[in-house]
């Protein structure tokens, strides 16, 4: 039976993951064996001859290393202080000032940079030193910028956004507008965790407001200029039909060197390292999308999917209760796996499903990115958290990080439980296009 | 490893990432000058989307895979194998290794007979008109995979540590 | 039954060439050939359109439907038919046409069978149309207008009334219209519906463009063509041409109907084209024949091309005067008698 070779492949498929086989090859490797067993070797060598080009070759997949470069270009030529300064000015007088300012920095970050890990770094870098001095504990502050990190995904441009849609053939710029009220209600969520900790824990929260090194409001709005300037490019031709959201990256990448040469931090260093993390990420990412390819096509072959697919409907879970059993699903691979894998592996499986059930997979898009990003602070295997642990290597040990985030993660779960309580959450913006 | 063998390695490596490099700097001024001209003069670049998909994203991807190797960019889950004790660990590595060199030389095998057939075909595209050759275009995954292979199989031959430990970024 | 063959639509369910197509398909094929010949649908996760040569040819696929105009390379006989997609014609007249043109002319079968794939006939669109955010009226109101075009006939004609014309996926067409990136689409009517277009489209002009013929819908894999007993080969080509009329029947023209209603109950306006465009456009298209006879000899190398597309013509009008009023079933029947039973399938795509 087709189905056994199929549960056989997923099989081999984890046994090859945990002894470190990289995720792309392992399902390379699966999915040639896999159509092998079943069709001959002829089909096996057509399925990985020609996916690797056609996955590739493809138009809103530009749009991964364009926005890439844009937010390493943001990243390395330093337009996030600015933001962190501004946010500090206007929100001076309210308790965790600090904290509320660098969410907000995130925030603001996360509208001109597509990932989470580099959102993380650069607000880490300049946010924990000043927290741990103003008297937050060490473990509340990187677990604040830990979990604002993840905004950078959850607000557009996000490149997990974007391969998403690539995947379930579904409008990226609609999954960005969903990002949108997803982002927000997140980082919502965080300032309230922090204005409880305040409340409750004083030891490992000032309540005080801010003091001293605050610019003035005036001088330190001066300082947001180049990102607002670059958002204002992206989103404002992108909302008036100068370009496509696969060309907004282009148009993005290209803004965030005009501003960064216009502010006089563009060095060749610059270019060479935001050039060189591109590459790095666009290939090691790409490999894996033909990896995915390849294991959907095994997948569709062996009548898998359409198994699956109708076992959900024959057992009538209900909405909530599939729903749920979703959210268990991803809370327990984003444990272990990073956001791209664990999304890779399981989309062929669950996109049937969720065609067959008639879900909308613009905001399922949406939730899904929020889930992968939970993962991203979860322990034991926690990019976000890993990343400030690099960066502020010297206040916290990642035990710390991951005692400080816990309170982020409650209120993640409670934003999941929002979200496929009241669709209408996120799906109000993509709903008016 | 071999000196002669290691400078000759890093120095494709370096050759390689500066055509990626290169690959990633021309996706963005093409796009961003078809997007000018169609909006200025509604006017633009013919076959903006099959050179960009063909060459640009094709090259990108492909082209710097030894390199990605070679930094220990590939993304691999590390839950199990840390738990296992350090002389196991080696021996997994470089199975691990091995089986990688033989599935990027699988594959670039195969992805060269796919190359081979479009070449003698002539393989082109018409876009409105315009006729785009796309049979050199077939030639980059067979070149960026068969020289993973080589990357990979060396580090099989003198197993030795990803160049350092850069962070995929997500 | 003894053989089931995997079958690919490379779209998905919901789309006419899988849900009318390959479901009609199935069930003319168990008829056809006494229920010895079956299949299995895989979706486009499996083979999608711009897979399927591909999968085709490493028999991924056994039998799957291929967008000819993919490969102008390796198949200048089908780009050659695909050039004279504004010829005005009939849907249904116009399938029979392309069906009979490349069954019965010998370079066409060679292309297919060097490209290691067999030709079972073709379906086609409605007649397309211009479906716009701002009424199209005049030439004068096509001028400077981005349009997007689903090949270089349409392309052509736009940019000979001053238009832009711009290559966009189908499936990009809804975010490029919503973001204001294209003012029109070049297409069927019918697309309203398939890709939600009738969402932002405000106006459909009404003007003989062209349709679409250059498909191939029911394409099978000459390693399993091979392997099949004549009779199986005859019970394949008589269920693909039953499904392709059907095709053609709900592409062409049942699609179009429901779209046009449920375009006038959202309010969408038909223009009338003004006499002077609509001469323009026949203008135009009666000079493609010479231009798809030049790029025919100029990309492809075909130096007999004029008498290619003379006989492709002359079809044309001969299967004009015979679809009138004649239900799916009885073209499909009559494409029978004229076609496929003159095939000898000893030799026919072996
Ligand atoms: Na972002
Ligand atoms: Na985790």
């Amino acid at each position: 039976m087709s189905i056994t070779t199929a549960f056989v492949g997923i099989a081999v498929l984890f046994v090859m993951l945990a002894l470190r086989v990289p995720v792309a090859l392992a399902m390379i490797a699966v999915s040639f064996g896999g159509v092998a067993a079943m069709l001959g070797i002829e089909p096996a060598i057509g399925i990985i001859a020609n996916t690797p080009f056609s996955f590739v070759a493809n138009w809103t997949l530009s749009a991964v290393p364009m926005f890439l470069l844009m937010g390493f270009i943001a990243y390395h030529s330093g337009m996030t202080t600015g933001l962190f300064e501004a946010a500090k000015a206007v929100l001076r007088r309210i308790p965790g000032a600090l904290p509320i300012s660098a969410i907000f920095a995130c925030s603001g970050f996360a509208s001109v940079c597509g990932s989470s890990l580099a959102t993380a770094a650069t607000m880490g870098r300049i946010a924990i030193p000043e927290m741990v001095r103003a008297g937050y504990a060490p473990s509340f502050a990187a677990g604040a910028i830990a979990a604002g990190g993840t905004l950078g995904a959850l607000i557009p441009p996000s490149i997990l956004m974007i391969v998403y849609g690539v995947f379930a053939e579904t409008s990226v710029l609609r999954v960005f507008l969903g990002g949108i009220a997803m982002g927000l209600l997140t980082a919502l969520s965080y300032c309230i965790v922090v204005l409880i900790t305040c409340w409750l824990r004083p030891d490992i929260a000032p309540p005080r407001p801010t003091q001293g090194n605050v610019l003035p409001m005036g001088q330190a709005l001066v300082k947001v200029w180049p990102v607002l300037a670059l958002m204002a490019m992206v989103f404002g031709g992108l909302f008036s039909g100068l370009f496509t959201t696969t060309e907004a990256g282009a148009i993005g990448a290209g803004g965030a060197i005009l501003i960064a040469a216009l502010t006089r931090t563009l060095t060749l260093t610059v270019m060479r390292d935001a050039l060189t993390e591109t590459l790095l990420t666009s290939a090691s990412l790409f490999i894996i999308g033909v990896g995915a390819a390849m294991f959907t096509r095994f997948l569709g072959l062996t009548g898998m999917s359409s198994y699956i697919a109708s076992f959900v409907s024959n057992a009538d879970f209900g909405f909530l209760h599939l729903m749920l059993i979703v959210v268990v699903i991803y809370l327990i691979l984003g444990m272990f796996m990073e956001p791209f894998g664990a999304m890779l592996i399981t989309l062929p499986v669950l996109l049937p499903v969720f065609r067959a059930e008639g879900i909308d997979l613009v905001w399922f898009g949406v939730l899904l990115v929020k889930l992968l990003e939970i993962g991203m602070i979860t322990p034991p295997v926690g990019m976000n958290c890993f990343v400030i642990r690099g960066v502020a290597g010297k206040y916290v040990t990642t035990g710390q990080i991951f005692r400080g985030v816990t309170p982020f993660i409650a209120a993640d779960l409670v934003v999941v439980a929002l979200v496929i309580l009241f669709p209408a959450i996120v799906m109000f913006l993509p709903a008016l296009l | 490893m071999p000196p002669a063998i290691r400078h000759l390695q890093s120095g494709l490596l370096a050759l390689l990432t500066a055509i990626g490099g290169l690959a990633v700097l021309a996706l963005l001024v093409h796009v961003s000058v078809d997007v000018a001209l169609r909006s200025l003069r509604g006017t633009p670049i013919p076959a903006t989307y099959e050179i960009v998909t063909h060459y640009y994203m094709v090259g990108l991807a492909f082209l710097p895979l030894a390199w990605v190797e070679r930094q220990g960019g590939m993304v691999r889950i590390d839950v199990v194998h840390g738990m296992l004790p350090p002389r196991v660990q080696a021996v997994s590595d470089r199975m691990v290794t091995v089986i990688s060199a033989v599935i990027y030389a699988v594959l670039a095998w195969v992805t060269l007979r796919t190359a081979l057939t479009n070449s003698a075909n002539g393989s082109f595209i018409l876009t409105n008109g315009v006729r785009v050759v796309t049979w050199p275009a077939y030639w980059l995954p067979p070149v960026g995979l068969a020289l993973a292979a080589l990357v990979t199989t060396l580090r099989a031959i003198w197993p030795e540590p990803a160049a350092d430990d850069m962070e995929p970024a997500a | 039954q003894d053989r089931t063959l995997r079958a690919a639509p490379g779209t998905p369910p919901g789309h006419p060439s899988n849900g009318v197509m390959y479901q009609n398909f199935l069930g003319y094929l168990a008829e056809s050939s006494d229920g010895r010949l079956g299949a299995t649908i895989l979706g486009p996760e499996v083979a999608s359109l711009g897979q399927m040569k591909d999968a085709l040819q490493s028999q991924i696929v056994e039998i799957g439907n291929l967008l000819p105009l993919y490969y102008p390379a390796e198949l200048p006989f089908m780009a050659l038919a695909g050039e004279l997609s504004l010829i005005p014609g009939n849907p249904h007249a116009a399938g029979a046409a392309m069906t009979e043109f490349i069954v019965t002319c010998e370079p066409c079968q060679d292309e297919l069978r060097r490209f290691n794939l067999v030709y079972l006939g073709s379906g086609t669109s409605d007649v397309y149309e211009i479906l716009s955010t701002r009424p199209v009226r005049t030439a004068e109101d096509l001028r400077g207008m981005r349009l997007r075009t689903g090949g270089a006939p349409w392309a052509r004609l736009a940019e000979h009334f001053g238009a832009t014309p711009a290559q966009i996926s189908v499936n990009d067409t809804f975010e490029a219209m919503s973001q204001g990136v294209i003012d029109g689409s070049i297409a069927s009517v019918a697309d309203l519906q398939s890709f939600r277009l009738i969402e932002l489209v405000t106006h459909v002009t009404e003007l003989p463009l062209g349709l679409y013929q250059a498909t191939s819908n029911f394409t099978v894999s000459s390693a399993t063509w091979g392997s099949l007993s004549q009779e199986d080969k005859e019970a394949l080509a008589e269920a693909a041409n039953l499904a392709n009329a059907d095709m053609t029947q709900r592409w062409g023209y049942d699609m179009p109907t429901e779209a046009i209603e449920a375009a006038e109950g959202a309010g969408i306006e038909f223009v009338e084209a003004d006499a002077s465009l609509i001469q323009a456009v026949e203008e135009f298209a009666a000079t493609e024949r010479e231009t798809a006879i030049r790029l025919a000899q100029e990309n492809f190398g075909i130096d007999d091309a004029s008498d290619h597309v003379a006989r492709f013509l002359s079809l044309l009008e001969k299967w004009e005067g015979i679809v009138d009023g004649l239900e799916p079933a009885e073209i499909a029947a009559r494409l029978q008698d004229e076609v496929w039973s003159q095939v000898d399938f000893a030799t026919y795509g072996g």
